[in-house]
């Protein structure tokens, strides 16, 4: 071979080994995050050997790791249904090129390739065989599905433990000009490693999977994260969509071979497979050593070159030097045990407790609200665990791990559950060792409690603590941003951790936004009780238990009616009104025709008969929602600008400017505008019968013609009357109109004068 | 005396002495902010043990005006939202003030006619059935107040100086407005602002009902999002008028129409609006110094660390990074960043992005409120002691103000923050020097919460002439700061280095809501001088710290009379430092 092509081939061969992953050691997600941090308070191999399932096969079992939640291997009844046979070869005779990352072994490390792919095609026709083929309906989304798919991914908690696909999504903005210009955090700490999708499976049997992981992985690690079958289906239609760059079609399933499926089913249980996997009707037959008084470091798993017939997990200095030092205490506590859970669960890649985990910052991302409800941090990245045991209640907090309570409808992360026998001897840990020394009792009972429960509904309202202020309640939306409904309180929260919260919010939850109401234990929103901070917070308990039997807080009771009447004289209203925009002015008469002037656009921009207007938006909604008119017979007149200064325009955007208005005697506006020198008055009063409206402007100025847009439509014949679409309109004084541009419609000329030229106009509908 | 101040409360002094708690406080709140000596030894020395046991202490009066407010003189505790002050010293503190409560309930009547509260608070009684949502306010030059309602009115309000519900008159004079968030007298009518424009208004025929509502400039983005609130109409030296904009939080209804959304600008007689600054997140209150330098405070949030009080000027990138979308339009002073940083402490990030302006000064997130608002210069000595030219500035949620002293160092304003006055009846959003010299508050808490009794209404502060014990000014020296006091102080306690802790840190530079303290250190004192008026202390301490927040606490030093200062602790921002 010439030099040249050896240089080449050794080129390509360094470019080759510096495109493989990072990570082609397993990632036990915990250990590569504290692997080496002493405050994680558990002994980093001890993880590794619980993850690793060592246990296994070499049957260890110490009574520390006993106590720890068991990391349990795929089941693999009925593989064939959701994993492509194909991939599956691939997979087992090389795990770690195809899934970087993995935590299954290689179980043919010392074989030759020949040997190796025979006995991975045989073991590949036995799964396959278990169900298969492969179930795919070749059904498509649509591209919103497949957006949905993508959102759902990046928002309700996946990127926490496996790695983003996109950028994360500003926290405030819909604008790309972030991702161009804004440097977020790095993502640093590896992922939970994903395979690649399109080869794996079908996005029917990965949505099957998303609802409910622990059929196929009961161990818990990858958590139930509560999708709805459509929810599940967009993610795994998205999942699979873009792991199939090219857009190809699935190759078809090879036909299962008999021969090999009995070959694939003896080597099943011989190499171990069986001892890890459950799999109706095999057993494992792989017997290995006990490692007590086994030289691990040197032969076995655990050596630094594959060893004949020994699995070969590809464990990086770090995992080897930490598993042969793997020790435990003989006794385990309670803290022990939380320690590790929440590491073989992740619970840190979302929670912080006693100052570890949390998410790191450049995942914290893409933790974010549903939509933007301005409740900063709280709102968006889930709540510390710190003290969580003396936090919740039992039930509630057994509801949360089981099943996955959600008392936070405006975040989109959501918390998943993992299984009750992964979680049980947690949540006995969490509620033991976080246990308040001084435990609490409120008196709920008697007369007493009675009064105190009308104290309580005032506390909360407006004229007490003002709770009902920023926290909804019992599904009541709050009167501004919507914090936690607090209509669960009482069975949610263990009474003393409420009081200590209530007196000081910043020592349960550092930075919190809600502010502290009682300094000195005295009260600093209500007189009540002398201001006395434990009678108030235990009224406040007393009413939310009682919330149902009760009325709703001052504030929150809705006593006011925002609708408009107008009855002696016009009224005029500003708001933001649906398909008029931000600037609307709508105007109402006692006769019972209004109309909605658009000071941006300039010009009248909808008529209606009836019902006026709804002030709550602009007079007590903080969310300012766009409103329709009340009425009905809502008719939008033609858009802007009305006025340009020659027939031919331009009428598209130009320098008309609306001036404000002026009320007449009668309270009427009078709405003014300018285009250049052009000033002009604009008023619409309803007809002497009360059913149209007369409009008058008033053109002033030096001299000179402007066009008035009328609007597409028909004349009716010989007549200075104009059918539009919805409205007609007559001219009662004026020049005749002439037809301007097609998409104008008709347009009046006006002689400007410096004296002013009126122009009238009845519009009907 | 005692009848004097009978009459001058409206109030029968069997009301102030009951109930006993009620009565405790005014007591204790007489005792701190009284110049001259009590009636009687017995009952000072009780209320110095009192104060001394005591972490917080309470300055101010409110006087009950309306019928509606229960009997008695309710006395709010300054809220002090330091985090490390707990309510419970123990035992023996608590078997302490009680016992002092008794003594001082028994010799309270003997007392009480000597003293007298530095700082009295009347609530403003407002018509029954109305939301006087108070977020505008404007005293006339004839005395009479405008006040602006969220829900879209302006009020006139006359007579309120006697504190006399039944001689104070209310008439509603404009309505029709979108949530008018200032006023301005001028040009014979009020600039208003509100959500879509800047409006004057004016009454033509002369009834004192608007009848002109001109709109002077409506050409700044309203997307429909409720998080755009507009504020201002402050005169610049220049003759326009400053207009702030808050960001769009969220969904935008029209996208295309967000431009300038959290800009300042100035709206020119003509009605021109010219873009000036960029990178405001909530800049609710803006107000004007004696120098005629106009002023925003913005509020803790996205890109916002904390409540912040920046100088308004051309070119300025406050932080908000959304702001920046507007630079591509024409008549941008600001051209568009290529890279911004994030997630990086204030002070590299100021190294690393120089466009970024940081604020005169920083009001740590509930250590000095939690979200600014308004600003009010203090126009002389005889508005609310010897504060002549020092920022009033307002907070929403801990319904309090707070006090700003400004120096310029380097040719650049900076300065201090200390907490002053709390207790308002609900969040603090508007101020105004009524034509007494009394200060009007105008209050309203939709939307979020607040502290206080009512989610909205005004009150009215005056001043007795009696000299606070606070620390008048907190200035940057090149070897640490002069702490400057309204009244001569001790020397044995003013030079002891035991008297005062000094920590400083700073904060994040982030697209995350608000931020940690961070990087913080403790600075020791090394020694503390008197100066020859026995006003001012100089403190040498370990080096300051360039970017950074100094929070000094001063709680060992005691006026000539021996009391503690009302608020110990300040609140430095050191931009630049003094070189020798």
């Amino acid at each position: 071979m010439p030099l040249k092509t050896t240089i080449q081939y050794l080129l390509l061969a360094v470019a080759v080994l510096h495109a493989l992953p990072l990570f082609a050691s397993p990632v036990e997600i915990g250990f590569e995050r504290f692997g080496t941090d002493d405050a994680i308070g558990v002994s980093p191999g001890l993880l590794l050997y619980n993850e690793l399932k060592c246990a296994a096969c070499h049957g260890d079992v110490s009574p520390t790791q006993s106590a720890f939640p068991e990391h349990k291997a795929p089941i693999l009844d009925d593989v064939g249904a959701r994993v492509r046979l194909d991939y599956l070869r691939e997979f087992i005779a090389h795990p770690q090129q195809v899934k970087p990352g993995t935590m299954m072994p290689d179980v043919m490390a010392d074989w030759g390739d020949g040997k190796r792919y025979e006995a991975a095609d045989a073991l590949a026709h036995f799964l396959a065989s278990q169900g298969g083929p492969v179930a795919d309906s070749g059904e498509k989304l649509t591209a919103n599905g497949y957006k949905k798919g993508d959102d759902l991914f990046h928002s309700v908690g996946c990127v926490a433990c496996h790695e983003p696909v996109r950028k994360a999504q500003a926290v405030e903005s819909e604008d790309d000009f972030w991702d161009d210009s804004v440097e977020t955090p790095e993502i640093t700490l590896p992922s939970v490693p994903l395979p690649n999708f399109f080869n794996k499976t079908s996005p029917d049997a990965l949505a099957r999977f998303l609802l409910d992981p622990a059929a196929v992985r009961p161990g818990g690690r990858m958590p139930n994260m509560t999708l709805t079958e459509e929810e599940a289906r967009e993610i795994a239609h998205w999942l699979i969509d873009n792991d199939n760059a090219e857009g190809v079609l699935p190759a078809k399933e090879p036909e299962i071979d008999p021969a090999k499926v009995t070959r694939g089913k003896e080597l099943f249980q011989t190499l171990g497979c069986a001892s890890c996997h459950e799999l109706k009707g095999t057993t494992t037959s792989l017997v290995a050593p006990k490692l007590a008084g086994l030289d691990f470091a040197a032969k076995g798993c655990l050596a630094e070159t594959t060893q004949k017939d020994i699995p070969w997990f590809d464990l990086n200095d770090a995992q080897r030097t930490a598993l042969i030092a793997a020790g435990g205490t003989s006794e385990t506590t309670k803290t022990d045990l939380i320690n590790h859970t929440l590491l073989a669960l992740n619970c840190y890649a979302c929670h912080e407790r006693n100052g570890l985990g949390g998410p790191e910052p450049g995942r914290a991302a893409y933790f974010a609200e549903t939509e933007e409800l301005d409740l900063g941090d709280e709102g968006r990245l889930p709540p510390t665990l710190t003290g969580v045991g003396g936090k919740l209640t039992p039930t509630w907090l057994e509801a949360i791990l089981t099943n996955g309570g959600r008392v936070r409808p405006y975040m989109a992360t959501r918390m998943p559950h993992f299984g009750p026998d992964n979680v049980v001897p947690l949540l006995e840990a969490l509620l033991a060792v976080d246990k308040d020394p001084k435990p609490l009792a409120i008196n709920v009972t008697g007369l007493e409690a009675h009064h105190r429960n009308r104290y309580g509904r005032e506390l909360m309202g407006t004229e007490g603590l003002g709770c009902v202020s920023c926290h909804m309640l019992d599904g009541h939306k709050s009167l501004g941003i919507p914090a936690v409904d607090l209509a669960i309180v009482s069975e949610r929260l263990q009474p003393a951790w409420f009081m200590s919260y209530m007196l000081d919010p910043n020592s349960l939850r550092p930075g919190t936004r809600m502010p502290t109401f009682f300094l000195e234990r005295k009260s600093q929103g209500s007189e009540l009780f002398g201001r006395n901070a434990a009678k108030q917070i235990e009224a406040l308990w007393i009413y939310l238990r009682e919330l149902k039997q009760t009325r709703l807080p001052i504030g929150m009771e809705k006593t006011d009616d925002y609708a408009l009447t107008p009855v002696d004289h016009p009224l005029v209203h500003r708001t933001f009104m649906k398909d008029i925009g931000t600037h609307a002015i709508a105007v109402g008469f006692p006769e019972g025709i209004h109309f909605a002037f658009d000071a941006f656009g300039v010009r009248p921009a909808v008529v209606w008969r009836g019902e006026f207007i709804d002030a709550e938006s602009a007079q007590a909604n903080r969310f300012t929602p766009f409103v329709k008119p009340l009425g009905d017979s809502v008719v939008m007149l033609p858009p802007g600008p009305i006025l340009a200064s020659s027939a031919a325009g331009p009428w598209e955007k130009n320098d008309l400017r609306f001036t404000g208005y002026r009320l007449d005697a009668s309270r009427t506006p009078i709405f003014g505008y300018r285009l250049g020198g052009v000033t002009v008055e604009e008023s619409l009063r309803p007809t002497s019968n009360g059913k149209a409206f007369q409009r008058r402007l008033v053109f002033t100025g030096p001299s000179q013609t402007v066009f008035l847009r009328i609007g597409k439509g028909e004349q009716v014949e010989d007549s200075a009357t104009y059918r539009l679409a919805d409205v007609q309109i007559e001219i009662i004084a004026g020049p005749p109109a002439q037809a301007g541009p097609e998409d104008v419609g008709w347009v009046l000329p006006i002689e400007v004068t410096e004296a002013g030229t009126s122009i009238e106009q009845v519009i009907s509908w | 005396m005692v009848n004097r101040l009978k009459n001058f409360l409206g109030l029968s002094m069997d009301n102030l002495r009951s109930p006993l708690m009620g009565m405790w406080h005014s007591r204790l709140g007489c005792d701190l902010h009284r110049r001259d000596a009590c009636a009687t030894f017995l009952h000072r020395l009780v209320l110095r043990s009192v104060v001394l046991s005591m972490p917080t202490r309470r300055c101010l009066t409110v006087i009950p005006t309306n019928a509606g407010i229960q009997n008695g003189a309710a006395i709010h505790p300054c809220k002090r939202l330091d985090p490390r002050v707990r309510e419970d010293d123990g035992l023996r503190s608590l078997l302490g003030r009680i016992c002092c409560c008794v003594i001082v309930a028994l010799t309270a009547p003997f007392a009480s006619a000597e003293t007298s509260p530095v700082y009295n608070l009347y609530p403003i009684p407002t018509p029954e059935g109305l939301s006087f949502e108070a977020s505008a306010l404007e005293v006339l030059p004839d005395g009479r107040v405008a006040v602006g309602l969220r829900k879209g009115e302006v009020w006139l309000i006359d007579g309120l100086y006697d504190n006399d519900p039944a001689t104070t008159t209310f008439k509603k004079i404009a309505g029709a407005l979108q949530e008018p968030l200032d006023l301005l007298y001028k040009d014979d009518g009020l600039y208003l602002v509100q959500r879509t424009e800047l409006t004057h208004l004016r009454d033509t025929d002369g009834d004192d009902v608007i009848d002109v509502y001109r709109t002077v400039n409506n050409q700044w983005g309203v997307t429909g999002n409720y998080h755009e609130y507009a504020y201002g109409a402050t005169p610049s030296k220049d003759g326009a008028l400053w207009i702030t904009l808050n960001i769009t939080i969220g969904k935008m209804a029209y996208p295309e129409h967000g431009a300038w959304r959290g800009w300042g600008v100035k709206i020119w007689p003509d009605g021109r609006l010219e873009p000036m600054c960029a990178g405001m997140r909530s800049p609710c209150g803006l107000g004007t110094n004696l120098e005629g330098d106009v002023f925003y405070t913005d509020q803790q949030g996205n890109w916002v660390p904390a409540g912040s009080l920046h100088l308004l000027r051309k070119g300025a990138f406050y932080g908000h990074v959304d702001s920046l979308k507007s630079c591509d339009l024409p008549g941008s002073p600001i051209a568009k960043p290529e890279k911004v940083p994030a997630g990086i402490p204030l002070p590299q990030a100021k190294a690393e992005f120089p466009l970024l302006s940081l604020p005169a000064v920083w009001f740590p997130y509930k250590k000095v409120g939690m979200s600014t608002t308004d600003i009010l210069c203090i126009e002389n000595d005889e508005q609310l002691g010897p504060f002549k030219g020092q920022l009033l500035v307002g907070d929403f949620t801990t319904a309090a103000i707070s006090r700003v002293y400004l120096e310029k160092v380097n040719g650049e304003y900076q300065g201090a923050c200390f907490n002053f006055i709390d207790g308002f009846q609900s969040a603090v959003l508007r101020m105004d020097w009524g034509k007494d010299g009394s200060l009007l508050v105008g209050e309203s808490n939709r939307g979020w919460n607040s502290y206080g009794t009512k989610s909205f209404g005004m009150d009215r502060v005056t001043w007795n002439g009696e000299t606070p014990f606070e620390m008048q000014e907190m200035r940057l020296t090149p070897d640490g700061f002069i702490l400057r006091f309204t009244k001569p102080v001790k020397a044995e306690a003013a030079t002891n280095i035991g008297s005062y802790t000094l920590s400083s840190y700073t904060l994040m530079y982030h697209k995350n809501y608000g931020s940690p303290e961070i990087d913080t250190q403790a600075h020791a004192i090394q020694s503390a001088t008197l100066s020859e008026d026995g006003m001012e202390v100089r403190l040498v301490t370990d080096p300051i710290r360039r970017y950074y927040i100094h929070e000094i606490h001063a709680e060992g030093v005691r006026s000539m009379d021996g009391e503690p200062l009302a608020h110990a602790d300040g609140y430095y921002t050191a931009n630049q430092l003094v070189v020798e």
